[in-house]
Formats: C-alpha cells, structure tokens, sequence
C-alpha cells in the first residue's frame, strides 16, 4: 500500500517537476521579460554600409535619456532610442550595445554582433553576339539568362567563404527554386517564355555551419530587342566590325561581302537570315549571313540592300537591318 | 633675237633647276623612305607628310594643324602637336619599341612593320603571312606578340616570338617562333611590364608568359569580363557594358584576394591603373566620365565625358589622363552602340589632371578621329592610338606637354 502510494505521488509530481525544470530553463528571468529588442534597418548590412538601429522595451518604460549605445565598446549615441553608423569592408566585425534604465529603475542591457555581408548579382544573356564584342549581350524574350550570384560572406573569424562553404537559395515568383538551389549553387537559369515574364530573381546566402550573415540580393534583368547589324567582311582584313553599314556605302572596288550579324538572338536555335536586294530576294552564302555583291559590267548606279533574321524557333525574335544603299561604279 | 631668247630659256631653266635644289637641300630630312615591298604590301607609310602646306598631302592624315594647345599655361613653350598617320591601312594593334619607333602589325597579311617617328622610315621586321589578324598585343618590347584571328566564328589565338635571324641568315626581318593557344580565348591584356599575360577563356583566367602558361590561376563568376592589369601583381576585372544594365569593376589579386571597387554602375566601362581607375557611366543615354582614386576610396567626376577606353595614363609629375574625347556626344544608348560600330565619336585629344580635375585641350583635328587603344612614349612625347573608324595608326607629338 505504502508503495502503491509512493508510487502515485511520483506519477503525479515527478513529470510535473521535471516540465517545471524545462520551463524555468527558457523563462526569461523576471527582468528580462521586459528586454531591449535591437531592430536593425538594413537586417543584413552590406560593407560600408550604413546602418539604422532601434531599441525597443516591451511592458515597461524605457527613460530615454538613460539610453547609451555602443559601437565596439565606443559611445556613439546618448539619449535616444536609435541610432546609426556606417560598417566597413568585409571582414570587420561590430558589437553594438545599447543600455537604458526602466521607469522602476532597473537597468537593462543588449548586444548584437553585426558582420557586414553582401552578394552581387550578375546576369548573362544567352543570346547571340559578335566575336570580340566587348558589350553585354542583352534578354530577349524566349531567350535563356544566367544568373550569377558573388556572394561576400565572411565568418566571425573574418575569414571570406568560399562558394561550398555557403548554400544559395533562390527565388523566383515569390517561390524557392528547390532544383536550382543548395550549397555551391551560385547560378541560376531563367527560361523566358513566349509570354512576358518577370526576369526578377532573388538570392540568399548563408554559411552551411548556420552561424554567421545572410546576404541577400534581388537583381532583374531588362529585355531588349533582337538587332541586326551589317559588316564589310573584307577578303583582306576579315569582318570590319568597327562600322557597321548604314544609310549609303560607296561600293570600294568591284565586288563587296556583307556579313549580317544578329545581336541578341537566342543561343538555343540557328537564326535564319535573308537578304532583300531591291526589294528581291537573294541568296547569301550557305550559312546565309554573308553575301557578295559584284558589278559585273562596270555599270553606275545605286542598289538597295537589306537583311533580315528570324528565329523559327521563337517567333518573337526577329529583326530587319538598317536599309543600304549601295553605290557602285562612276557616280 | 634668237640668241637672247635662247639665253632667257638657259636662265630659266637655271632657275627652276636652283629653285628644285633649294626644294630639295630643305625637305629631305622629312622625306619618307618608302621602299617598295612596303607598298606592294598594303603596310604603313607615313599616309601625310609635314610640308608646311605643301599640295604634296596624300588624302588620309593631316599635319600641323591650328592645334589648341593649353592656353592657360604660361610657362609652358609652345609648340604645336602634330599629328601624323602612320598607316593608311588597317592594323592590328601597335607599341613603341623605343621613344621614336613604332612596332605595328598589318592586319590583313599579320607582317610586322617598324615606324621611325623621326625620319619617318618604315621597315618590314617580319614578312612571314598570317592573315586577317583582328587583335595584335604586344609584349616584351615588342618582341613578342598575341595574334587574334576569327576561324568560322571561333576565336584563334597565337603567340609570335620574334628573334633576330640565325647563323649566316643574311635576311633582314626576324624570324618567328609560334605557339598556338587554346581556343576561344575571350580577353587579352598585358602586364604592366610586358613580361605576362591574362588570358580569359570561359570564365578561367590564366596568367603568365603565353610561350608557357598554364590553364587557370582563378576563376571569375560568370564570363562576360574584361581584363585590365593594375600592376604586375592585381588584375582589374569589369563585367562587359550595357546602358541597360549595372557594372561591376573587382581587383584580383594574383594571391587569390579579391576586392570588389565599383559597384553596380549602369553601362559601366574602365581603365584602371595602380592609382586610377578612370569608369564611365550611364545615365538615361547620356555618359558620364569619372575617377576613383584607388588609394583614398574617392570618386571624382570628370569633365568633358568621354570612354575610358579612350584614355592612357601618363604620371610624369602628377596623375594624368591623355584621351580622345568626343566633341559631342549624341543621345544614343551608348557604349553599346560605341562598340557595334553603329555610333563613331569625333574626338579631340584632351589632357585631365586626375588630381585637380583640370581639362586641356591638346588638339582638335580637322578630320574624323575615333580614338582606340591610346599609348604614350616612355618619355610621354608621342601618343599612338588607332582610329577606329578606318583602324589606321596614328601617332600625335606631345612633346612640352608634360
């Protein structure tokens, strides 16, 4: 009976006890339940950035004029809510603190460690451009665009991290890229589709260990539209792509190859050219994009010539070239 | 009668022949010495000659012109400019080989030529044919150079050593040693020194001396880059330029740092030395022309605008930029129509102090100069630059400039 009765008690009290343990483990003591809360604007600051900071009191009244904030052990601010400084280059690493003292005189304290982080988004079109062209290739619809995240992101030791040591989430529509997105995954494909679409991506960076920044960047990418441009390929000096011909061209001797070359046009499909000589059409050369125009009979005159691309594959890439007026022979 | 007209006729013969003489005795130290494999091989010749005015003038080039030279500076002796055409053809790229001469490559036969600013000579260093070459660089003062050329649309790219002729050889030119390079090598630049290159290839970038270089010392993020060594230990890196999109300018370090400087400047383009780097930027579709100090982190804006790419640095006695700056500058989306060809600037030739942002005009051509690839002598009394718009070598006389 006796054990019976003891054993009750157990039951009853000892999983009561042990909750009761668990409990006052997470409770707040009784004067940091009315804690500071450090808001900081920009949340995940980038390098020399400048940063905002807010300290809040719960249930309680904060006497603002007691408030002291600290910068890596420096006062910065006095007898104000908030603050703001500027962090520095990767790799710096900052303490801020804050300290007021409630209207029932009790002092209360925060801390909050702040490594300044960013990540630069790039993009890439997958779309056609010259050789040696030093510009960007440019989004068109229905075409493919990478993007690249740079991540910098150090740890609190200040020591950059490299691509494995962090996972990239990416985000597009509002929704997580789950097949895209992961540790070392620092690019991202878009397929634009016949439809406009938003080319609008978000990306998040954050070490692997869990501990230390989150960088995060949002980055879209304009479309423009599909050009075509036409060259002198000269038989001497190749394709002369620092003038691209427009409005009238004086025919330099007998004969003159034009080379068309599309600018923007999607990687993913050849582009189809053809070529208008006074309104008719005529062949190039087997890939289409060349074409020579000789005067046989050293006749005068004047020709007009122009070229167009298309792309079968998508039917909203296409272009037309400035109109040509080829002059040939005596004028 | 007819003796004393026979008399006037020797005597004016006589002085026509004293005239010619004179002619003669004071412009043969200006005479070019144009021998004939030069002409028959479409290489440089000095396109204008200087003859104070004379009708002799070949259609491309000009010489003194009513250049602007700074007025402002008093102490300064003045002399004016001159501008000359070295080639009349197309080439492929070009260096000064001494503070008077001028190494070039032909861009249609890839033969290199000598050009002595002084005497105006031109002398074939290499006549062994390499067709088409679209991109020349050189190194090691000109003893070795990149070769660029297009095949089906791929990108070829050739190391060239020249070496003096062996043995008994009595040939004049240089012999050469070719080492053929991976494909598709996207960007070129050379070390300040002339002693390595950075090849870009993808978005591998190897660095070292093209007869043996390896395939990767790092890797950028992404392959639309453009390289531009700071010094012989860090690399400048720009993302390539659209108005319609951000930039961003990183300095890699060849000990594996890197240190991004620009940030997200639309249309950004650069040049960039150990102090400087000198990035244009655009706004709506106008360009703007600015330098960041590379030591204090400033950024100074620069006026007129022009594209950095216009620009060589020279520091004798301070920071400065010599650069071809468009007269005007159109409302067009640029540099993306600068670099198709479709937009061509019409430059004058300007001097900005980096440090007091001061601007001098140099000189103001009368023709259409669109300048590219801009080089000044060691001892900063020549510019050498291409023009785009017909790929033809220039060189103009900056001597009391600095």
């Amino acid at each position: 009976m006796k054990i019976s009765f003891l054993a009750s008690i157990l039951f009853v009290f000892v999983p009561i006890f042990v909750f009761g343990q668990n409990y006052a483990d997470t409770l707040p003591s009784p004067y940091s339940l009315t804690n500071f809360e450090i808001t900081l604007s920009p949340t995940n600051p980038s390098p020399n950035q400048t940063v905002s900071a807010r300290a809040a009191v719960y249930g309680a009244t904060l006497q603002k004029n007691t408030v002291v904030w600290t910068l890596n052990g420096q006062v910065i601010g006095q007898g104000t809510d908030s603050t703001s400084f500027t962090v520095g280059n990767l790799g710096s690493r900052y303490t801020l603190g804050v300290q007021g003292t409630l209207a029932n005189g009790v002092t209360l304290s925060e801390t909050t460690v702040i490594i300044p982080s960013s990540v630069d988004i790039f993009y890439e079109a997958q779309t056609t451009v010259p050789p040696f062209y030093k510009g960007k290739a440019l989004l068109t619809n229905q075409s493919d665009i990478v993007f690249y995240a740079q991540p910098h992101v150090v740890n609190s030791n200040g020591t950059k991290l490299t691509n494995s040591q962090l996972e990239f989430l990416w985000k597009t529509g509002g929704s997580v890229a789950q097949g895209q997105s992961g540790i070392g995954k620092n690019s991202f494909l878009l397929e634009t589709g016949f439809l406009p679409t938003s080319s609008q991506i978000t990306v998040e960076v954050r070490p692997t260990s869990g501990i230390g920044p989150t960088a995060r960047g949002t980055a879209s990418a304009p479309f423009a539209n599909p050009a075509l441009l036409v060259y002198e390929n000269s038989s001497l000096y190749g394709t002369l792509y620092n003038n691209a011909l427009a409005s009238s061209f004086t025919l330099p001797e007998n004969e003159i190859t034009l080379q068309a070359s599309p600018y923007f046009f999607s990687k993913k499909t050849p582009v189809l050219i053809s070529w208008k000589l006074n309104e008719a059409q005529v062949s190039g050369n087997e890939n289409g994009n060349t074409i020579t125009f000789r005067n046989e009979n050293n006749s005068s005159g004047k020709a007009s010539i122009y070229t167009q691309a298309s792309n079968l594959g998508n039917i909203l890439q296409d272009a037309r070239s400035a109109r040509i007026n080829l002059i040939f022979g005596q004028q | 009668m007819f003796k004393k007209i026979l008399i006037l006729i020797i005597i004016l013969l006589a002085l026509v022949a004293i005239a010619l003489g004179i002619r003669i005795y004071f412009t043969q130290d200006n005479q070019p010495s144009l021998n004939g494999e030069l002409n028959e091989e479409r290489g440089g010749i000095f396109g204008f000659l200087n003859f104070g005015g004379s009708n002799e003038t070949p259609s491309f080039g000009q010489g003194n012109t009513d250049a602007n030279l700074n007025t402002s500076s008093q102490d300064r002796s003045v002399i004016l400019p001159t501008l000359r055409q070295i080639t009349t053809t197309p080439i492929s790229g070009a260096t000064f080989i001494s503070t008077t001469t001028v190494r070039y490559v032909d861009r249609g036969t890839g033969h290199i030529y000598d050009a002595d600013l002084l005497s105006f000579s031109t002398e074939k260093v290499s006549n062994t044919t390499i067709p088409q070459v679209y991109n020349a660089l050189w190194l090691k003062n000109g003893n070795g150079v990149l070769y660029q050329q297009l095949d089906n649309n791929i990108i070829k790219t050739t190391y060239i050593n020249l070496i003096d002729p062996t043995g008994t050889s009595t040939a004049v030119t240089k012999e050469v040693v070719t080492t053929f390079l991976p494909d598709n090598i996207s960007h070129i630049d050379i070390s300040p020194d002339q002693q390595s290159v950075a090849l870009l290839s993808s978005s591998s970038v190897a660095v070292g001396d093209p007869a043996n270089i390896g395939t990767a010392d790092f890797t950028l993020t992404g392959k639309e880059w453009l390289l531009d060594w700071i010094d012989t230990q860090n690399i400048f890196v720009t993302s390539k330029a659209s108005a319609q999109t951000p930039g961003y300018g990183y300095s890699y370090s060849l000990s594996g740092s890197v240190t991004k400087e620009l940030n997200g400047i639309r249309g950004l383009t650069t040049n960039t030395n150990s102090s400087h780097t000198l990035f244009s930027e655009t706004a709506g579709n106008r360009i703007s022309l600015s330098s960041f100090n590379r030591g204090t982190g400033e950024t100074t804006p620069l006026s007129p605008a022009t594209f950095p790419e216009k620009c060589t640095f020279v520091t004798t006695g301070g920071d400065y930029a010599v650069c071809g700056v468009p007269k005007n500058i159109p409302n067009t989306q640029l540099p993306d129509t600068w670099y198709q060809g479709v937009y061509s600037s019409e430059d004058a030739i300007g001097l900005y102090n980096l440090e007091t942002t001061e601007y001098t005009v140099l000189h103001t051509p009368e023709l259409s100069l669109d300048i590219i690839t801009p080089n000044t002598s060691s001892d900063n009394k020549y510019l050498l630059f291409v023009n785009k718009k017909d790929l033809t070598l220039w060189t103009l006389n900056l001597e009391n400039t600095f």
